[in-house]
């Protein structure tokens, strides 16, 4: 079995953290991720505002927010301006970050990339600035700065004289590409009826949508994140897969609790951040506790280290120390305890026990689980999920920890003796 | 003194180590200056260090950094070191990494 194991992790090393190089270090990959995290602090503010604005209780608070709609709808401005035009941003971000990648100028390239997506998303009425843009907006950006790049390689440009300060050459460099792109986009768009947006916004997000809001693409994830640590690597490209999902689904829910409509989406990103990853990924916090009181000193000194990081998710030092990784022992419970919570999960959610999540991106990885079961649900019954899935987690580890003990104590023996 | 980045996949389980390693190094007579980054932000913050540490579950970026920045070296921490937070034993690669170099 162990010999089993240690050929999986082997085969793991030798294809799999090639590809996954590959992949990160794709040029319109990064440029997508990175963009994307550059709307992160907009989005936790936009999700703060509509915290706020949305809050149920105490019913003095409901009340005062009935009575007070001016102040609450200058609240909700921020939520308005972030998550429901994000695709504005998320735009610019991929103009700058693969103009970036290619040494092109940064802000005409952002700035491009912007103009090409509103024309595509027809304009500021076009209700196509929100998550389901993004697809269209990702387009817009790669198109305009390949056709930047392509302009500067074959110096199809306009020079300025170098006496000319480089920040305003700079805007005559990219006027002849964003000509080019916005004359191409608007013949495709607008005289041949290609509506790339529409095709884009219609077809393909309710496919990632339906893709990403489904129990199996949960359990893959889950299964698959956790068989990414057993090798020791971490599975961030998982994440970055189902991320444009993620974003669609929130922005859905987001708008369904700003309208007071019924949360539509489960499977969005907290979903396993908060109520699955509890204590870090594999869920580790309550065998990180239990730990405390293990008859190894050098798991309990372990636990010692670990614990404070622990309660923000962040669990490398068990992961690795005890450790998880590489260890058949102790990543059959990780899976298998995980796995019966996305069931319990899927249950509560799916019931209505716990109210759905309307403000995902409220509910940041590394805020303790309880709080951020909180801020994403506005309820109490989500907390009580939490720890009762913190327990499962726990119950199941217990018995495979008591092997890792038995052999680290009789390691210790030894040594001593 | 010398300067030594880490990168990880946030920045934030790396910056655990930095301080075990910094301590280490006045123990053991070799002033380092130790500093946690997102592996995002290799380009930046790695052009200007002596050694770029890569944490374990980040190791598959290991050929691209060393494209990247080729005159640097760069060294995967093992698992066990970062998983125990141990400074001494990483201090040590990195001492022995640097000495081999001169």
């Amino acid at each position: 079995m162990n010999d089993l194991m240690n050929k999986l992790a082997a085969a793991m090393e030798k294809y799999l953290a090639p590809v996954m190089s590959k992949m990160a270090s794709n040029r319109y990959f990064s440029a997508i991720r990175d963009a994307l995290a550059a709307t992160t602090g907009l989005t936790v503010f936009g999700s703060l505002c509509l915290l706020v604005a949305t809050f149920p209780f105490p019913q003095a608070y409901v009340d005062w927010r009935t009575a007070n709609p001016d102040i609450i709808n200058a609240i909700r401005v921020p939520f308005a301006m972030t998550v429901s035009i994000i695709s504005i941003y998320v735009a610019f971000g991929i103009g700058y970050y693969l103009s970036k990648h290619y040494g092109l100028n940064t802000l005409t390239g952002g700035v491009g990339a912007l103009f090409t997506f509103l024309i595509m998303a027809k304009g500021l009425d076009g209700g196509s600035l929100g998550a389901a843009g993004m697809f269209t907006a990702i387009l817009a950006g790669i198109l305009s700065v390949e056709i930047s790049r392509l302009c500067i390689e074959k110096n199809i440009v306009i020079k300025l004289p170098e006496q000319v300060p480089p920040n305003i050459a700079g805007g005559f460099t990219a006027l002849i590409p964003n000509v080019l792109t916005g004359i191409l986009v608007v013949i495709i768009v607008y005289f041949l009826g290609f509506d790339v947006n529409a095709i884009l916004t219609n077809v393909l997000t309710p496919l990632v949508t339906a893709g990403g809001d489904s129990v199996i693409t949960a359990l893959i994830y889950v299964i698959g994140a956790t068989l990414f640590w057993f090798g020791g690597l971490h599975p961030s490209i998982l994440a970055t897969i189902l991320t444009p999902a993620w974003t669609l689904m929130a922005e859905e829910n987001m708008a369904a609790l700003a309208a007071g409509t019924a949360i539509p989406h489960i499977f969005v990103r907290p979903f396993f951040f908060t109520f699955i990853f509890i204590g870090g990924q594999c869920g580790t916090l309550m065998l990180n506790l239990v730990m405390f009181r293990s008859k190894s000193k050098t798991h309990r000194d372990l636990a010692k280290l670990a614990l404070p990081a622990g309660i923000f998710n962040i669990n490398e030092p068990i992961l690795f120390g005890l450790p998880i990784v590489l260890n058949p022992v102790l990543i059959v419970p990780a899976l298998i305890g995980q796995v019966i919570c996305v069931f319990t999960t899927w249950f509560a959610f799916g019931t209505g026990l716990v109210p759905g999540m309307g403000n995902p991106t409220a509910a940041l990885w590394n805020l303790p689980v309880p709080l951020a079961a909180f801020l994403c649900t506005n309820s109490w019954q989500a907390i009580v999920l939490t720890v009762v899935n913190m327990i499962i987690q726990g119950i199941i580890y217990i018995p495979f920890y008591r092997i890792a003990e038995k052999q680290m104590v009789e390691i210790e023996t030894g040594e001593a003796a | 003194m010398k300067k030594i980045v880490l990168f990880c996949s946030s920045g934030m389980s790396s910056s655990l180590m930095p301080q075990k390693i910094v301590d280490a190094g006045k123990a053991q007579g070799f002033p380092c200056e130790v500093k946690a980054y997102d592996i995002a932000k290799i380009n930046d913050c790695g052009k200007d260090a002596d050694m770029i540490l890569l944490a374990p579950q980040v190791r598959f970026m290991a050929e691209e950094v060393r494209e990247k920045l080729p005159g640097i070296p760069c060294l995967v921490i093992d698992m066990m070191d970062y998983g125990t937070m141990n400074g001494q034993r990483v201090l040590k690669k990195i001492a022995d990494e640097l000495n081999k170099k001169n």
